[in-house]
């Protein structure tokens, strides 16, 4: 008798337990296409970086503000810390990603020097292993 | 309720959460691997790459100041889908426990 109320009272805690809300998001189709399609924009203006700035402003400010996009939706999905504070760096123009990348641009350029292509080609590979992270961690959650 | 044998259920119940918890450990385990090997390669390949290119002109002082900066945020962006990950592997394990339990009880109740 002993035996069998313990063996319900742990299958019981077990389920609660494992029952309990997960701790992390699940994966989310457009928060995965997002990451993906505005990647490919951020590099194409990368790309850009050995032109004048000033000449390529208005791309630069769009990628931003799709970047704006996506950090709003992802802050304010539940459980999705990560995947938002991932996106705030991205963003960060005291960063050394996107955001970082455009004020560099625009600070080199302010001060009479353009970018290396050599320096242009680097800093795409990095920024778009970057948004690899996001990729993949929206690319392993759950799917329900 | 007939006789049940609630020490098979037991046996039964922690091995399957042991096949669970090392499965669910080994595909993160696996992962974190993959990544932290193909980071030190990166790593050692752009670090080789940059001082050359910065020795032939290529890039300037300052390029490199920033491409260093961009490598390590892109470390910190690594370190924390790790962290998502680890979190994933959780729930995978909570939800892989339910089923266990459920299918334990079910087949002797």
């Amino acid at each position: 008798m002993r035996e069998r109320f313990t063996l319900i009272r742990t299958c019981l805690l077990t389920l609660l337990l494992a029952g309990c809300a997960s701790s992390m998001s699940v994966f989310d189709q457009y928060a995965y296409t997002q990451v993906t399609s505005v990647k490919v924009d951020a590099l194409n203006v990368i790309d850009l970086g050995t032109e004048d700035y000033a000449k390529h402003k208005q791309e630069a400010d769009a990628v931003q503000t799709q970047m704006q996009k996506a950090y709003e939706y992802e802050k304010n999905r539940p459980k999705n810390p990560i995947t938002a504070e991932m996106w705030r760096n991205m963003l960060d123009t005291n960063g050394k990603l996107y955001g970082g990348f455009v004020r560099f641009w625009r600070k080199q350029n302010a001060a009479g020097k353009s970018l290396n292509s050599a320096f242009i080609e680097d800093e795409r590979k990095q920024i778009g292993e970057a948004f690899d992270q996001i990729a993949q961690l929206e690319s392993n959650k759950i799917k329900k | 309720m007939g006789n049940i044998d609630f020490q098979q259920i037991f046996a039964t119940l922690k091995s399957g959460v042991i096949d669970l918890a090392q499965k669910t450990g080994k595909e993160y385990a696996d992962q974190a691997t993959e990544d932290g090997k193909r980071i030190l390669e990166t790593m050692k390949e752009d670090l080789a790459l940059w001082a050359q290119q910065l020795k032939n002109g290529q890039i300037t002082p300052e390029e490199l100041e920033f491409l260093l900066g961009t490598k390590e945020a892109v470390m910190k962006m690594v370190a924390l889908k790790q962290a998502g990950l680890a979190q994933i592997q959780i729930d995978k394990f909570k939800d892989g426990l339910t089923s266990l339990i459920t299918q334990t009880l079910s087949a002797v109740i």
